[in-house]
């Protein structure tokens, strides 16, 4: 693989797996966010 | 079984460094679910009379041991398999970890189906238990190995994901057994089920993606210190040695004392905050005090440890316990005063200070022992963290309830707790204080230098 298909390669993988964990961690995080309210009332 | 061996795993040359922190993610994202197994309690007490406990359901007491259980042995598994760790390198420990919490969570389901505790306490407890310990020390080593300039960020990161963890895992469950109940079922053995199924499949990714730096492999433009400085040392200590060093030891006491503290506000976080400030805290308002505890706990996790890539390892430490000292010391102030949001800030600056000292604590044993063996020694003092499980609800439970027993309310109730929290955190400063150079008679030959 010439350098810059593996620069291409290893960029396409990099959004792919962040996104992986990323999404259900935001998720997550987002759901609890949302108890926050309750206590500054 | 080749694809899953060591050598098929290292890294070709110019491989980002920066895909293999999704790895180490995925698998404690997975793995922290953990800290929300308690959503499942109460469901779990109701499982034959369905809308409320039946003479023959479980009691909360013998469904806690479900929890202690898999602490204790994520401990034991870390300590006991922290060699074989290292030898197979991280895709076949976490194909491994997945393996057993997956499956712990499988069996589990069969459990609640078949009504039998001891099936659970088998399955998430105990195989699920070794998952945890498997999962948590796995991607130690190849982080710090792939992150040498920045040792505490890399393993912050990966800790964090435990703290996150908590979080999915919590809404996962709300969401499963939602779905799945029925008028004739809480839908518990069916959440069981899609879990251990979703997060094989989590951890399996991250295996699969795992991959370890070749010998020698270093990042674009840094040149390793050719010489020990004070408290990071060029040199590599073996398991069987570290653990017979004095600064090993010290770190032991460090973690057991500063996750004992910690635990002492996140075990009673509700109930204390209720009843320090009666009238003016409703329990949906103890709610989200728990949940805003839960997200500082794991921002601390990746915001102190990279910090101390900075200020060292032993600085912020010395943050953690004395700053810790002082603020538990502040809490029943804060409580006599009624001031409710600066009993707030106190709780949330120990509860980030908590996450650090999980996630600091592997960067900490790779500058005093090398990086050979890190996962390992990681595993064996991950044994504080069993011990500090149980010295932790031990002490606040007690204390509270001796307390009550006599009359005390109020702030009364927390106090001498604050104090004795507070105390174990100065013990842990002067043995972190205590901690020099390991002997040069510990140091591994090079012979002796393989994983």
């Amino acid at each position: 693989m010439s350098e810059r298909n593996q620069s291409t390669d290893n960029r396409f993988k990099l959004f792919i797996y962040w996104l992986i964990v990323g999404i259900p961690l935001a998720w997550g995080i987002w759901n609890t966010l949302l108890k926050l309210p309750a206590l500054f009332k | 079984m080749a694809f899953f061996d060591r050598e098929q795993t290292v890294a070709a040359p110019g491989y980002n460094r920066w895909l293999f922190p999704p790895a180490a993610l995925a698998v404690h994202l997975s793995i922290g679910q953990v800290y929300a197994f308690s959503v499942f309690k109460l469901p779990l007490t109701k499982i034959i009379g369905v809308t409320k406990s039946a003479p023959d359901d479980w009691s909360q007491p013998s469904l806690a041991w479900i929890f202690s259980l898999a602490i204790f042995f994520l401990g034991l598994s870390a300590a006991v398999f922290g060699r074989w760790v290292e030898r197979v390198g991280p895709r076949k420990t976490m194909f491994t970890a997945a393996l057993c919490f997956g499956g712990g969570f499988i069996i589990s389901a069969f459990g609640v189906w078949w009504h039998q505790l001891w099936i659970i306490y088998l399955g998430y407890g105990v195989i699920g238990g070794c998952g945890l310990g498997l999962g948590y020390i796995s991607p130690v080593s190849a982080l710090v190995r792939w992150f040498p300039d920045r040792p505490g960020m890399a393993t912050g990161m990966a800790i964090m994901g435990f703290g996150g963890g908590a979080f999915i895992g919590s809404n996962l469950s709300l969401l499963l057994m939602d779905h799945f109940k029925s008028p004739t079922s809480e839908g518990v053995g069916e959440s069981f089920l899609a879990m251990g199924l979703i997060y094989f499949c989590f951890m399996v990714f991250g295996s699969l993606i795992a991959r370890v730096p070749a010998d020698n492999w270093k990042p674009a433009g840094y040149e390793p210190p050719m010489e020990s400085q004070r408290l990071i040392t060029t040199e590599n200590v073996s398991v069987d040695q570290a653990w017979r060093t004095p600064q090993f030891w010290l770190l032991w006491v460090v973690l057991c004392f500063n996750v004992t503290a910690g635990i002492g506000i996140l075990e009673q976080a509700s109930p204390m905050i209720q009843e320090m400030f009666p009238g003016k805290i409703t329990a949906a308002a103890a709610g989200g005090f728990v949940a805003l505890l839960s997200l500082f706990n794991m921002a601390g996790r990746f915001v102190w440890a990279s910090t101390s890539d900075y200020t060292g390892r032993k600085f912020i430490y010395v943050v953690y316990l004395l700053l810790g000292a002082v603020l538990y010391c502040l809490i029943p102030v804060s409580g006599y005063t009624g001031n409710t949001l600066f009993f707030v800030a106190v709780c949330v600056i120990i509860l980030s200070m908590y996450g650090g000292g999980f996630s600091t604590i592997p960067a900490y044993l790779k500058d005093l022992f090398g990086s050979m063996q890190v996962g390992a020694i990681h595993g064996r003092l991950l044994t504080a963290w069993s011990v500090a499980g149980i010295l932790g609800p031990v002490l606040v439970n007690n204390i509270r309830e001796y307390l009550k027993g006599r009359g005390t309310t109020g702030v009364g109730l927390y106090a001498p707790t604050m104090y004795l929290m507070a105390g174990l955190l100065l013990i842990g400063l002067i043995c972190n204080l205590s901690v020099s150079p390991v002997n040069a008679r510990f140091y591994s030959h090079r012979h002796d230098r393989k994983p």
